[in-house]
């Protein structure tokens, strides 16, 4: 406890120093929780419409392999399943790409549409006022108040042209941009089959993207995904809510190099942090080479340094981390606001950053130290 | 009034710095030191065949030219090198092979002063006492107290939680001081404690030593060329080259000197020559009726007699005749070393008689190289009896 203090007075004992260290650290914390940040933002981005859905299992094509891709397979399947034992419930969910246009400086630019029942939305969106039931009027959407800012300002009651299609607004829900789509728009059924409605009419209608299904109370949803499975051509991939999340979420660091490039980028903050914490420890040591000598010629062992050394290089990474964590929460409020990619502080991600600063600390610590270990008491006379 | 009753009438000679003998008594035993830095064919010997016993309580001065081995010496004392031959026994430990964790174990009873005071800046006084306690398991009150305590008597009492740079010179070696002797160690080294001092602060330092080694019979080893310190040791070591060159002890010496000077032989020597005279005399004690010197044979020693009554007597054609009384202050045994003749009569305790003797090669040394020595011995020989 006692070489904890003496590394705390020793590191505040020269304030100037101890500052621009911090900033130092301050600095790599910051570029780290920015790394994760839009790391984290990319793959909660990509799974937000997995989020949003209202089932226990979800049928999708068996290639496809992202909600965003456009695979379709036969809605025949969807009914059979439907009729599997353990099944009580579904929805089918249309989605394709479509070009909107900026009511305002008619721009084009791609968005995601969904086409659902609105007596059978299969979607959860309790934030929308007046979903689904306002879908039921003919060309009417509802609108990702989180799409890209290129898309409009676009406000309940708006018309605009979406695919072949005029369309009205006729409500917002909340999704968010992906790096796929600019923006999402919710459809009711008639509605998307009129803004794709230079595709073959028969394909358009049988070709669903998704085939929801809830399960009755008490159903072993295990047993109900194997034997679907097992009926059912091989075709289809039958996944629960959670795995598709779960899939989504990977998927952007999976199939993209964005999980090496931002990885990338984390481990260059914790090097750069490394280095910063470095350099402080290696001139306090070699400003007090004669002292830790003396400790060593008095008795003390490589560990008692090492603990000096150490409580040195944690207290001062804390020290970096709160001026840091700061600035991340203004930065990412800022980065949100210009990208509308979602970035998340949560108190994990708090406490991963934190845990990377701290090794980052004892990293450093571990090599200034052999400057100490090293130190042959006896060149002290 | 006889000279054996001069001041330091109770000095005991034959057990230097009244330390009392054992090997109980020893602090630190070196035996047939050698040490070699480099190895192969670069290897530089710069310890020659060490030999020392350090008593107890004794502050021991090691001192000589630049490059001579004294920091060599106090290093393999301190076990902070390994030793390579020979032995040195640090009180109870022998520090030949050693493990560097043992090592460790045994500087932890060991007192380490430096030129530099080493202090750390970031701490204060209290601060930097502490970081030689803190090896210790003690409650943390009894730190306080006994860093405080040191502190005080090393008057910094006042200047407790002042950081080092606020310190002058002096106030920063007592501080490392204090760090040294907080854990009462029995043995302290230090290494040119003096040289970073001016004279009044060098003296303070000095002064503090000699009182931890006479009230607690701390054993301290200083290396120094500072000569304005030397009246503080009990025993002044010369290392020349890496070999002891001369090894004296000072309470003694002086003693013998304050003796000697009275005796007219050497009344009109230089205080100098005194000491080199006196460095070389050897006590030697002789039983009432025992002979000291025998005619006939060859000479080899002179005698001051320091205590008792001997009588001179010379044998002639068969017959024993006693021809003076010697007493203290009196001297024998100088004409047949000066001559390089045997010895011409025979001197035998009357009582029991203490004499200062010093060897021929010495004698004759002294002689050859103190002018005034040799005229005194000239008129003696002149007008002594042959
Ligand atoms: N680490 C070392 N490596 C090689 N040679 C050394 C080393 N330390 C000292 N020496 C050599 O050993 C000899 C004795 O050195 P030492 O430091 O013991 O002398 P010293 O008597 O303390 O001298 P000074 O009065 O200058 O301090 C010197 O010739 C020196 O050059
Ligand atoms: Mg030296």
């Amino acid at each position: 406890m006692h070489l904890v203090l003496t590394g705390w007075r020793m590191l505040v004992y020269s304030p100037r120093r101890l500052l621009l260290s911090c900033l130092g650290i301050a600095f790599a914390v910051v570029i780290m929780f920015m790394q994760m940040g839009f790391f984290n933002g990319l793959n909660d981005s990509q799974a937000n419409l997995a989020r949003i859905l209202d089932a226990d299992l979800v049928m999708s094509h068996r290639d496809k392999d992202n909600l965003k891709s456009t695979e379709e397979f036969s809605r025949k399947r969807w009914r059979q399943a439907l009729a599997a034992p353990g099944v009580a419930s579904g929805a089918a969910v249309y989605a394709s790409a479509s070009y909107w246009w900026n009511p305002q400086d008619g721009s084009r630019n791609r968005v995601l549409v969904l086409g659902i029942d609105p007596d059978n939305p299969g979607l959860r969106l309790p934030q929308a006022a007046g979903f689904p039931q306002s879908l039921k009027r003919a060309d009417t959407i509802f609108y990702d108040r989180r799409s890209r800012r290129e898309l409009g300002n676009i406000l309940p009651g708006m018309e605009s042209t979406l695919g072949q299609a005029r369309v009205k607004v006729a409500g917002l829900f909340d999704l968010g941009a992906n790096f796929s789509y600019e923006g999402h728009v919710i459809a009711g059924n008639e509605t998307y089959f009129h803004v794709f409605g230079h595709r073959d009419p028969q394909r358009l209608t049988d070709g669903i993207s998704l085939g929801l299904l809830r399960l009755l109370p008490g159903a072993d949803r295990e047993g109900v995904r194997r034997n679907l499975l097992h009926t059912l051509p091989d075709d289809v991939l039958v996944l629960t809510r959670e795995e598709l999340e779960a899939r989504e979420r990977a998927y952007t660091t999976r199939a993209t190099p964005v999980g090496i490039i931002f990885g990338t980028g984390l481990a260059v903050a914790l090097v750069i942090g490394i280095i910063i914490c470095y350099q402080l420890l290696f001139n306090e040591i070699q400003d007090h080479l004669r002292q830790f000598a003396t400790l060593k010629a008095i008795g003390y062992r490589a560990r008692h340094l090492y603990l000096i050394v150490t409580s040195e290089a944690l207290l001062l990474s804390m020290f970096g981390f709160l001026p840091g964590v700061v600035a991340a929460a203004a930065l990412y409020t800022v980065v949100e606001r210009l990208s509308e990619i979602v970035m998340d502080l949560s108190p994990g991600r708090i406490l991963f950053v934190l845990m990377l600063t701290l090794v980052m600390g004892s990293a450093s610590a571990a090599f200034a130290v052999r400057q100490v270990i090293r130190l042959d008491p006896a060149e002290l006379f | 009034m006889t000279m054996a009753d001069s001041q330091i009438r109770d000095h005991d000679l034959h057990h230097p710095a009244g330390a009392q003998a054992g090997a109980g008594n020893d602090a630190v035993t070196v035996r047939d030191v050698d040490f070699y830095f480099g190895s192969g064919d670069s290897a530089r010997r710069v310890l020659h065949n060490i030999n020392l016993r350090i008593l107890r309580g004794q502050i021991v001065i090691m001192t000589g030219p630049s490059g001579s081995g004294k920091t060599t010496m106090l290093t393999l004392i301190g076990a902070l090198r390994s030793l390579q031959q020979g032995s040195i026994r640090c009180f109870d430990t022998e520090l030949r092979g050693l493990s560097l964790e043992q090592q460790v174990g045994v500087r932890r009873n060991i007192g380490f002063i430096f030129q530099s005071h080493n202090l750390f800046e970031s701490l204060t006084a209290r601060q930097n006492v502490h970081m030689a306690l803190e090896l210790r398991t003690l409650p943390e009150a009894d730190k306080h107290r006994l860093a405080d305590r040191v502190l005080g008597e090393l008057g910094l009492a006042e200047r407790l939680d002042y950081r080092p740079g606020r310190l002058s010179g002096g106030q920063r070696q007592r501080v490392a001081i204090a760090r040294a002797v907080v854990n009462t160690p029995p043995l302290i080294l230090a290494d040119e404690p003096t040289a970073a001092l001016d004279k009044d602060s060098g003296r303070e330092v000095i002064d503090l030593l000699r009182r931890l080694a006479d009230e607690q019979r701390c054993t301290i080893i200083i290396v120094t060329h500072d000569s304005r310190i030397m009246d503080a040791a009990d025993r002044i070591i010369n290392l020349t080259d890496g070999r002891i060159s001369s090894d004296l002890d000072v309470r003694r010496t002086l003693y013998i000197c304050q003796f000697i000077k009275q005796c007219p032989v050497f009344k009109d020597m230089l205080l100098n020559d005194l000491t080199d005279v006196a460095q070389h005399m050897e006590l030697q004690s002789f039983a009432a009726g025992s002979e000291i010197i025998r005619q006939g044979d060859a000479g080899d020693r002179f005698h001051l007699i320091y205590r008792g009554t001997a009588t001179v007597s010379v044998r002639q054609n068969g017959a024993s005749r006693e021809v003076a009384t010697l007493n203290s202050g009196d001297f024998f045994g100088e004409l047949a070393l000066l001559r390089d003749e045997p010895r011409n009569a025979t001197v035998s305790a009357a009582t029991d008689v203490e004499t200062f003797s010093l060897s021929k090669g010495q004698f004759l040394a002294a002689v050859r190289d103190h002018k005034s020595f040799e005229e005194q011995m000239a008129n003696t020989m002149f007008s002594r009896r042959a």
